[in-house]
């Protein structure tokens, strides 16, 4: 009975084909018992398998046309090409470049530039964005309490631009606000022309200089500084005046003025008289022309030294020309101290 | 040697690399190998079709050529070629009911012709056309394991692959196949002598 184990209906194919029922072993016939009826069965299944694998060779196999090998092997070709194409364009294309397989990704070129973008990115970002740089700025903007009140308008600047200011910046202010104070406070003693125009470019400059933390301007300062300038201007007017009068003079009835004598009256005063007593020439003489700024005295002694080398005829002119001793006091006490 | 030699030394997994690689003779060659084994089997299961049955070997030969990949290699290239055939005949029968019911008339008028002559010739066909009538009363998956089995002489083994189930369940599809049919063919018992008989003559 341990046989029935060792056969399957699966094996009765095997059976059929090599043993007739009369060849089974006893417990091969029990085993095939449970599934045909009996030993006639059983012979006639075999001889009906035994027909049923002759059937292949009985029946007429048929075979494909050539039609159907021609299309499909067209058929492959054309794939071919077409696959040839597609590998030809994934090994020359921008993508297979981008990403080429046959290097390692840190030498792929799409990686790089990825790499370089991101690098690109984050520098941006920190230097606009950098959360470290505001807190500073905002620590910097703290107003102390003495500076409350002077730097009002300037406190407002900063918020709005948010400019970073250091401590040397702040110093460095300072330093320009103290310069300009003692600018304008400077005691005007010797004022010459380019003196005014330089006065005159800090006055425009005065604006900004309000504008300084700190200060407090005295508009008294200023008032009396225009005065100043004011008369300055004046008398510079009226000297032009007299000296076109002065050229008029010269261009009609002298070729040179040669000054002899220098009579400086009251030195003191805010406007003065320069007295000089000239004589005409037609000598060699040096033909630069006189005004008030040219009088000096070396061209005096030299006038003099040629007056008395030549012989020519003089004729005495008194000219009276009105200038502010405290411009020309210098050079009119060399002329008196000549005299 | 020549090159076409040299690719039918190649086994059928070797050829299929190759066809991969868009080598068109390893494709020619898979195709002689195949073609008319496929062709029959398409032909016994689509009701002796023939002009179907041609449609359907290129339909399955073109499934090669535009995605070889579809063939795993560590599979059997043979089992796998019958279960894509086998599965292309299970989709017509259920695309074609209508034909399907119709055919075993066309069988069954076959068979009269047949059985009215009377030489041997002609039992010989009767019984051809009374097997393929018993065969079309079975179901899909009995009859293209008898296909498979008896006439295009596929192993046990590559059935079982080809239809994915046990061997043992093929055997046992194999043996009530037979029993059925012995049923319907018993009176051509001596079938077997017959064409014993008649291949000596040929």
């Amino acid at each position: 009975m341990d046989n029935e184990f060792t056969y399957d209906p699966e094996d009765l194919e095997r059976l059929l084909k090599e043993k007739s029922f009369s060849e089974l072993l006893p417990e091969e016939k029990a085993f095939v018992l449970q599934f045909v009826e009996n030993d006639l069965e059983y012979d006639s299944m075999r001889e009906t398998l035994e027909s049923l694998i002759a059937v292949p060779s009985m029946e007429e196999a048929i075979s494909p046309k050539a039609a159907t090998k021609e299309a499909l092997m067209a058929a492959f070709s054309a794939k071919t090409v077409e696959n040839q194409k597609e590998e030809r364009e994934e090994k020359t294309g921008f993508w297979a470049w981008l990403w080429n397989t046959n290097k390692t990704i840190l030498y792929r070129p799409g990686f790089q530039l990825a790499s370089l973008a991101l690098v690109l990115v984050s520098v941006f970002y920190i230097a606009t964005f950098s959360p470290i740089d505001r807190t500073a700025q905002v620590i910097k903007k703290e107003p102390s309490p003495k500076e409350s009140t002077a730097n009002e308008s300037k406190k407002e600047e900063r918020k709005i631009t948010l400019e970073s200011v250091t401590e040397e910046e702040e110093e460095e202010e300072e330093e320009e606000e103290v310069k300009a104070i003692d600018v304008i406070t400077e005691p005007i003693t010797l004022v010459s022309e380019k003196d005014i125009e330089e006065s005159t470019l800090d006055l425009n400059e005065a604006p900004e200089l309000d504008q300084l933390e700190g200060i407090l301007l005295d508009d008294s300062k200023f008032e009396i500084e225009d005065k100043k300038i004011e008369r300055e201007a004046d008398e510079i007017e009226q000297i032009e005046e007299n000296n076109t009068k002065f050229n008029y003079q010269e261009t009609e009835s002298y070729t040179e003025i040669i000054i002899t004598d220098v009579i400086l009256e009251n030195i003191n005063a805010d406007k003065t008289t320069l007295i000089y007593d000239a004589r005409e020439t037609t000598g060699n003489m040096a033909s630069t022309p006189l005004n008030k700024t040219e009088v000096s005295s070396t061209m005096f002694s030299k006038s003099r030294n040629s007056l008395a080398a030549s012989d020519v005829s003089l004729s005495d002119i008194s000219i009276n020309i009105p200038i502010k001793a405290s411009k020309y006091s210098s050079l009119l006490s060399k002329l008196y101290t000549a005299q | 040697m020549a090159v076409k030699d040299i690719y039918k030394e190649l086994s059928d997994e070797e050829l299929m690399d190759l066809v991969k690689k868009s080598d068109s003779n390893a494709f020619s060659a898979i195709y002689d190998r195949y073609a008319k084994m496929t062709l029959n089997f398409f032909y016994k299961m689509l009701w002796k079709d023939r002009e179907k049955s041609e449609d359907f070997v290129q339909d399955l030969f073109m499934k090669i050529v535009n995605k070889p990949e579809l063939y795993n290699s560590s599979r059997p290239f043979k089992t796998w070629l019958f279960s894509v055939a086998n599965n292309m005949c299970k989709n017509e029968y259920r695309k074609a009911e209508v034909r399907v019911s119709a055919a075993p008339e066309i069988f069954a008028s076959a068979i009269t012709k047949s059985s009215n002559t009377g030489d041997k010739k002609i039992d010989k066909d009767a019984f051809i056309g009374e097997l393929d009538e018993a065969l079309k009363e079975m179901d899909q998956v009995k009859r293209s394991t008898f296909i498979m089995r008896f006439k295009q002489g596929l192993s046990i083994k590559e059935i079982s692959e080809v239809l994915e189930c046990s061997q043992g369940t093929v055997k046992s599809r194999i043996f009530y196949t037979i029993k059925h049919l012995n049923k319907k063919l018993g009176h051509f018992k001596n079938i077997a002598c017959l064409t014993l008989l008649l291949n000596t003559l040929i």
